[in-house]
């Protein structure tokens, strides 16, 4: 890259002055005559030296450098900004390449902690730099053979700042299920209506009572007075199950109406406080587009409000009755499974108090109550003692 | 192709391209008076004199002059050789 120099020449008889550069080889790309004193040369930079050498009582002044020269100059000019700017890209590379956060998505808190320590162990951990792909890779697999007993499969994602460690847990296997001995008990009090039996001996028939914890299915196969063997006790028991249960139900209610006025609005939230251009008097917010600052409690962005209108009215007796009735039988109902249901209700008592009513009710259930207990094999012999006795 | 082989062996040959505003001249040996109205150029023994007006050298290399201006009469003074 060849640098050039405009160069300013003052003094009489300007054409004398080029006759000198003709005749030491000064080779002028450009002559711009300003006026009889003054003129406007453009020079290689390597002819410089040669120009001061014959310049003599003329006035020689570098005006503009373009080319190499030019980039050198403003490389020079620059250099503090320059320096800050590459600073200031290299700070910002390392923080985008710095862990900010680790987060493992997981049920199981004791294996989240050991996965948690065998992370940092690879040094992903906070305010460490991140990994490369391949070594992410290699950490994933490492992990998963070492820890080939818990985890069904691993997976760290990279999301900004932040490693996303999702971990599906492995489950224990069925054979090492079925050589633990369990026996099948009642885990609530009722009357036994289906039992399905699945591995073990029936111990109950069907419309007997059974107390919470006895047994139902046992896992103990005993013939002529001797355990002969022990087996998983596996099945389903069904029974009816009695709740009694107290409900109070107010008087006056409140309704939330939608209306159909919505309108977009701009908002600022810091902390849990909105700032926005409120027009309605009640309203649900849904934002439509956020930003939201991870390291400052700070968000701004676009929500939908939607007008609401808060009714207050108030129930009659018998209305506030029924009310309270659908709650008690709804506040069962979210305890039992698909396959259970509500046989019987009843309304034992029901009293206006205050603003309020009190109800008693009585509901039975269709419901399954059999759950597997371990069952500690014992020595024949002790057995026997105990038959005994 | 006859044009620039030519062109190449004679490059070192004394060249005066006229054109409207401007007279490119090649391979000259030295210069001579420079004025508004008249610029002289030296090739060996000949010299050449441009007259006319606002004259000026734009460019000025070794074997290269550039001038530019309202020219109206070019004289040749010397001996062809």
């Amino acid at each position: 890259m060849n640098s050039y120099l405009i160069i300013k020449i003052t003094g009489k008889n300007i054409s004398k002055f080029l006759h000198r550069c003709k005749d030491n080889n000064v080779n002028i790309l450009k002559i711009s005559k300003i006026s009889h004193k003054e003129t406007l040369i453009k020079i290689n930079e390597k002819d410089y030296n040669k120009l001061l050498k014959i310049k003599s009582i003329y006035k020689v002044d570098i005006i503009e450098s373009t080319g190499l020269r030019k980039f050198k100059e403003l490389i020079n000019k620059n250099k503090i900004l320059i320096f800050m700017s590459i600073l200031g890209l290299l700070f910002l590379i390392f923080l985008s390449n710095t862990i900010f956060s680790v987060e493992i998505i997981s049920s199981n808190n004791e294996l989240n902690n050991k996965i948690k320590k065998e992370l940092e162990n690879y040094d992903i951990k906070k305010f460490s730099l991140k990994k490369s792909y391949k070594q992410v890779e290699n950490i994933k697999e490492d992990i998963k053979e070492k820890y080939k007993d818990y985890i069904e499969w691993i997976e760290i994602t990279d999301i900004g700042t932040k490693y996303e460690v999702k971990i599906v847990e492995r489950k224990l296997s069925n054979k090492k299920e079925k050589e633990e001995y369990t026996n099948v008990i009642a885990s609530k009090s009722g009357v036994v209506k289906t039992i399905y039996a699945e591995n073990g001996v029936k111990m109950v028939d069907l419309n007997t009572y059974v107390n919470k914890g006895d047994v139902i299915i046992s896992g103990m196969i005993i013939k002529d007075d001797t355990v002969k063997q022990y087996v998983h006790a596996k099945g389903k028991v069904y029974a009816e199950v009695w709740y009694n249960v107290n409900i109070e139900f107010p008087l006056n209610y409140t309704e939330k109406q939608y209306t159909n006025n919505k309108k977009k609005s701009f908002y600022i939230k810091l902390a849990d406080k909105y700032i926005s251009f409120n027009k309605y008097k009640s309203f649900e917010r849904n934002p439509l587009y956020r930003f939201k600052n991870k390291l400052v409690p700070f968000e701004i962005g676009i929500e939908t409000q939607r007008e609401v209108k808060i009714i207050n009215d108030k129930y009659t007796n018998s209305q506030a009755k029924m009310k309270a009735i659908e709650k008690a039988k709804e506040k069962v109902l979210q305890s039992l499974d698909k396959d259970e249901y509500i046989l019987e209700e009843k309304t034992l008592n029901f009293n206006v108090k205050d603003s309020k009513i009190v109800l008693d009710m009585f509901i039975s259930c269709y419901e399954q109550i059999g759950k597997e207990e371990k069952l500690i094999p014992l020595e024949n012999n002790k057995i026997k003692k105990e038959e005994e006795n | 192709m006859g044009k620039y082989i030519s062109n190449y062996i004679r490059q070192n040959e004394f060249k005066m391209i006229l054109k409207k505003n401007n007279i490119d001249i090649e391979n000259y040996t030295n210069l001579g008076n420079i004025s508004d109205n008249e610029i002289i150029i030296i090739e060996n023994s000949r010299k050449i004199i441009i007259k006319g007006k606002n004259l000026s050298i734009v460019k000025l290399l070794n074997n290269e002059v550039l001038i530019t201006g309202n020219y109206n009469n070019i004289i040749f003074e010397g001996i062809n050789e």
